[in-house]
């Protein structure tokens, strides 16, 4: 299984196997010149036909084992603490006692900040609410439940983020919302009156727009100074959302990682030079005073901060383009948004984010100083391995 | 391999949030008349009945007439695998689609193995269906709803002004040209698309009053194409056909036509003939 789940790849065996041949009714199945199946399953349901093998995979994707191997590759990465943005942690709990019981150890290299994946429509939320509530009592340093999050559209590269006029520079426009615009303050506002942080999935600006404009509601109705509510992606998040969203008390979260891995197709293909140029708008929200951090999404690209950092401070694509030069940062700006502003928006800034007497030794260790290496060279530094709570963990040679 | 004529036919309920997808579901899961599984988003906006309610967990309600109702939870591909496994399986699954879902997406999963496409029903409602349509955030989504439609079926029109549902009326034609369109209330509704087996409508008496039923002349069938091109050229107004024929080679298919939607499957089950159910 790969590309973050929407492709996976059979063998023959297993295309025999199911009756998997050119006539099948089912959307998705890849096929080579001859129009035979080639093994190629695009999305869940063409997934689905490899029963057995799909659900030997569902099942380990979501096992303590993966939790343990997830924790190990964070480790290698350099990540010290880690938000799971589509975590089911708290409506499990078999699930949230082991993983609270693993997470503990001292021998568990990783914080893990656990946003609870909200689903379903607002008559679901109350339940979750309490759930997430027992969540946190149980809960220690090591595995936290500040946040939870919601998907409001999809993505750019798949045409199916919601943008605003004029839309999709080349393709057709699949904007998708994920949930009724007109539903989102109710499923909301269970969460904001129990003090909950709110993470919402915006890669289009339509979507940005339904979720700043669903804050405002929950902050007219009741009042929380210090929310810290993330606009998750941002990608397309225009200048007067920002302005709002800063007004409002709101920060974003970008995914700088694109300007790389996507970087040429969205300025040639999905949006167009002007808007990719604006893509993840680090330098602008500076400007506006918009607070940020910085994900990797992963697996859709991979975890790590230094890639983050270095994709903010140098905005190049493969071609050698760099995408939007008035929107780098520098290294001590992105260095901030991968730690304590990281922390802030988390609600951790107080025992995260920075070394302070009182506040976890959590670190990692470098090979190399960011700040001494050139901009163009901060993604190659090695990570020796990190320091979480005062225990040490090397990285395997 | 699961035999085809045990595969479980799974129709798509579909249409934008309002539209009446709870409603047409209740009311399926009330009058069902042979054991149904229904997959929904949520539980919170299914009402149903308490004297039908066996058994309540989780992630599944029990209900005293055999059926069952499923929340979709993470994997429409979990859920429909666990029904598959039950073990009394549904005779039919109805899975409703969220508010904003693409249906041909939902739709994919019916050609999972074990089960097969009944069709899609998108529903429109006649009050809410233009400022819908004009939406500058949903606009593009209740469009692609209509397009996908097997049958369209435009709800509410007993408290929509005139005006309304002929607008309603000429936005679903622009969309979806060639898909039949419905109009009548969730019980004409719910009878209508009951997938099980119907001794009821081959003995000629009225499904109800909103339709007409006739049993059509088969004789000209006799191959899969024939059968086909019987199926393509019937009137717009025949909105449902279902029944098992016999080939010409002794083989029989069981027929189950939702809208423009027809699935044809193996069977060995006795040939009733084919019912057409036709809207006014």
């Amino acid at each position: 299984m790969h590309a973050n789940a929407h492709l996976a790849t059979v063998n023959t065996v297993v295309l025999r196997k199911y009756d998997i041949g050119p006539s099948h009714p089912m959307p998705g199945i890849g096929t080579d010149d001859n129009n035979q199946p080639n093994g190629e399953l695009r999305e869940a349901a063409a997934m689905g036909l490899a029963k057995d093998e799909y659900r030997v995979l569902a099942s380990a994707m979501f096992g303590l084992k993966t939790f343990v191997n997830f924790a190990a590759t964070m480790r290698n990465a350099g990540i010290t603490t880690a938000t799971d943005l589509a975590n089911a942690f708290a409506t499990n709990t078999s699930a949230l006692d082991q993983s609270l019981d693993t997470s503990m150890s001292d021998d568990f290299p990783l914080r893990v900040v656990a946003a609870t994946f909200l689903q379903g429509g607002p008559d679901a939320m109350p339940a979750l609410v309490e759930k997430i509530r027992d969540a946190q009592k149980k809960s220690h340093k090591k595995l936290l439940f500040p946040i939870v999050k919601l998907v409001l559209d999809g993505s750019i590269q798949g045409f199916t983020a919601t943008i605003e006029w004029p839309g999709y520079f080349r393709g057709e426009n699949h904007g998708q919302f994920l949930l009724p615009p007109e539903q989102v303050v109710d499923v909301l506002r269970p969460f904001h009156e129990a003090g909950i942080g709110i993470h919402c999935h915006c890669n289009g600006n339509m979507a940005s727009e339904v979720f700043i404009n669903a804050i405002e509601q929950l902050l007219r109705e009741h009042s929380w100074l210090d929310h810290r509510h993330t606009v998750t992606h941002a990608q397309l998040i225009t200048h007067a959302q920002m302005r709002k969203a800063k007004s409002l008390g709101m920060s974003a979260n970008f995914f700088v990682n694109h300007m790389w891995f996507w970087g040429d197709q969205h300025r040639d293909i999905t949006v167009g030079p002007d808007r990719a140029a604006g893509l993840n708008p680090c330098a602008s929200a500076d400007r506006i005073g918009l607070p940020y951090s910085f994900h990797s999404d992963a697996p859709v690209t991979p975890p790590s901060h230094l890639h983050t950092m270095w994709a903010a401070v140098n905005r190049v694509a493969p071609s050698g383009r760099v995408i939007g030069e008035s929107e780098r940062i520098s290294i001590d700006r992105a260095f901030h948004a991968a730690t304590i502003d990281a922390a802030h928006q988390l609600h951790l800034d107080h025992i995260i984010g920075s070394l302070e007497v009182g506040k976890f030794a959590d670190m990692t260790v470098l090979t190399e100083d960011i700040y001494e290496v050139a901009p163009e060279k901060i993604r190659d530094i090695k990570v020796w391995g990190t320091v979480v709570g005062g225990v040490v963990h090397q990285n395997p040679a | 391999m699961t035999q085809e004529s045990q595969r479980i036919p799974v129709l798509i309920v579909a249409g934008y949030l309002g539209a009446g997808k709870t409603t047409l579901i209740n009311q399926m899961l009330s009058t069902a008349t042979t054991r149904i599984a229904v997959i929904v988003n949520d539980f919170g906006s299914v009402n149903i009945d308490a004297a039908l309610i066996a058994e309540r967990h989780e992630d599944t309600i029990e209900l005293t007439n055999g059926c069952v109702c499923c929340v979709v939870g993470e994997s429409l591909t979990d859920v429909l695998f666990a029904i598959s496994d039950r073990l009394q399986q549904p005779e039919a699954i109805i899975i409703e689609a969220s508010g904003v879902a693409d249906p041909s997406v939902v739709a994919s999963y019916a050609h999972l193995s074990g089960f097969h496409l009944a069709g899609v029903l998108v529903l429109v409602d006649a009050v809410n269906a233009t400022n819908t349509s004009l939406d500058t955030y949903v606009g593009v989504t209740f469009a692609r709803q209509v397009r996908t439609a097997d049958l369209v079926a435009i709800s509410k029109s007993d408290v929509a002004t005139p005006d309304q549902l002929l607008s309603t009326r000429n936005i679903v034609t622009d969309l979806a040209p060639t898909t039949p369109v419905i109009d009548v209330d969730a019980t004409a509704l719910a009878t209508l698309l009951q997938l099980s087996h119907f001794p009821d409508e081959t003995s000629g008496a009225p499904l109800h009053a909103s339709f007409t039923t006739e049993l059509l002349d088969t004789s000209g069938i006799t191959t899969d194409t024939s059968l086909q091109g019987f199926l393509n050229s019937l009137p717009s107004q025949t909105v449902r056909v279902k029944g098992i024929v016999e080939l010409q080679d002794g083989s029989r298919v069981l027929v189950q036509r939702v809208g423009v939607y027809a699935s044809l499957t193996p069977t060995t089950l006795t040939p009733t003939g084919l019912v057409a159910i036709n809207a006014e």
